[in-house]
């Protein structure tokens, strides 16, 4: 079975991707055309933002166009930028859209007009200084975006990466069988019908909202459904946020066992544990440690002592269709 | 009877209004609006409440911290009509407030007013030229005479 091969939907959307250069949240494209995602934000080049609006005018989509945002590294930020403590690795550089520069637009896209008004400002660096969105307009976005409410609101509490490992936390809070609509590890590698964090793995605020969602896309690109529904069955070895690994395997009895080891993400330092795992073909977890084999012979361990931090805790996952 | 009956509500303290001076380089020196957004979005009871308060409140004193509770209150509401109109009042009590300036930049971007967008890119300069022109109040007519003058001596990006 092939996994992680790029994939594009036959027609229904394909525009997006294809202008894009890749499929990175075509589902939720599709989602805002079918009428179930309410708004979604995106970034163009801003060479390209009229043809952009042109597309999403044909599928009956409004853009508001909100700033230009030009990337910038925050190691070489100059100290006198006042806030850049608190800006992320996602840096830039804020400009009015007149500006005569290249850089990204950050743009909201919705099929009423109306709510575009509720897109959400992204702290960037204006005049030297970050200009940051009143916390409210964070707290509410996730709700402008159609995530259901218990999940922004479990969001609000864990997402603390100085006190929670987020992921874990939704492991932790989930008693029963894990649902594959619930699964957000593949999110950034196409396959998967949400975008957001679920409360737990079984939400059924959640389930409700994908079986909405993949039930019309199934009905427009049936390939492409099963495309997604194969990956999002994967076994998932979770560390930490950004740091999970997909496997063409199965768990029996606690144990994975796989024939190939893929990192979803696209944040290369969670990458790190790739080759260790490379070299087995199943393990299990002890004690917080991760014992890889090949066979019978144990040929790898990730202890606690090669972690990125105290939250750093793996655990296995692997999602059903019941 | 502000402070106390804002204090019962909320459980913080209702203290004086600092002044956010371009020159402290600070983010922003007002924590309030943040404490109530998350007191607000967990508990909307609260809002409600404050909304009940607040003309009373505006009839007892008139001042900077006021108008900007004002403000703050009718943002959590989603009313940016009624929070930039507060918050140009604050403004005009003290247009060196960076926070007052924010926030209403930020309102108007809610109601698609491309004011907000302005201020957002050109803070420091509407600062300076209010003080430069003689602004004595601060309103949609008066934000656009100075972005009027910005334009004209492209002051902005």
């Amino acid at each position: 079975m092939v996994f992680f091969e790029r994939v594009l939907p036959e027609r229904f959307c394909r525009e997006f991707a294809e202008f894009k250069g890749g499929a990175h949240q075509i589902v939720m494209y599709m989602s805002l055309v079918l009428g179930i995602k309410p708004l979604l934000d995106d970034w163009i080049p801003s060479s390209r933002l009229g043809a952009f609006i042109d597309l999403c005018s044909n599928y009956g989509l409004h853009v508001r166009a909100d700033a230009v945002h030009c990337p910038v590294n925050p190691g070489a930020l100059s100290d006198d930028v006042v806030g850049k403590e608190y800006i992320t690795s996602t840096s830039a550089i804020g400009f009015p859209l007149n500006a005569e520069v290249e850089g990204n637009v950050h743009l909201f896209i919705s099929k009423d007009k109306e709510l575009l008004k509720r897109g959400m400002w992204y702290p960037v660096i204006v005049r030297n200084r970050v200009i940051e969105q009143p916390r409210i307009d964070i707290l509410k976005y996730g709700e402008v975006l159609g995530y259901p409410s218990c999940c922004v609101r479990f969001f609000k509490k864990y997402n603390n990466w100085s006190r929670y490992n987020f992921l874990l936390e939704i492991h932790s809070h989930s008693e029963a069988t894990p649902h594959y609509y619930c699964n957000p590890f593949t999110k950034d590698a196409v396959y998967s019908y949400i975008y957001h964090m679920p409360c737990n793995f079984r939400c059924s605020e959640t389930i409700s909202l994908v079986s909405r969602l993949r039930t019309e896309i199934q009905k427009r690109e049936p390939g492409f459904v099963d495309a997604i529904d194969r990956h999002l069955n994967m076994p998932f070895l979770v560390f930490y946020e950004r740091k999970f690994y997909a496997f063409d395997g199965f768990i029996d009895d606690e144990r994975l066992y796989y024939s190939q080891v893929y990192f979803p993400d696209s944040w290369r330092p969670g990458k790190v544990y790739l080759k260790l795992l490379q070299s087995g073909n199943n393990l299990h977890i002890s004690d917080g440690t991760v014992h890889i084999f090949s066979g019978r012979r144990e040929v790898a361990s990730i202890g606690s002592e090669m972690r990125e931090n105290d939250f750093e805790y793996p655990f296995l996952i692997q999602f059903g269709k019941q | 009877m502000m402070d106390k009956e804002f204090c019962e509500i909320t459980g913080f303290l209702f203290g004086p209004r600092l002044t956010n001076r371009l020159e402290a380089k600070e983010l922003r020196t007002d924590r309030l609006f943040q404490e109530l957004a998350n007191l607000v979005f967990d508990s909307p009871e609260v809002l409600t409440a404050l909304k009940s308060h607040i003309d009373g409140w505006l009839e007892k004193e008139c001042s900077e911290r006021t108008q900007a509770l004002a403000g703050y209150i009718a943002y959590l509401d989603e009313d940016y009509e009624k929070a930039s109109s507060a918050f140009m009042k604050a403004v005009t009590m003290n247009p060196d407030n960076l926070d007052s300036w924010l926030d209403l930049a930020f309102s108007l971007y809610h109601l698609s007013d491309p004011l907000g967008y302005a201020i957002i890119f050109n803070y420091d300069v509407f600062i300076s030229l209010y003080r430069e022109m003689g602004v004595e109040q601060c309103s949609r007519e008066s934000l656009k005479q100075l972005q009027a003058e910005i334009n004209r001596d492209r002051l902005e990006y």
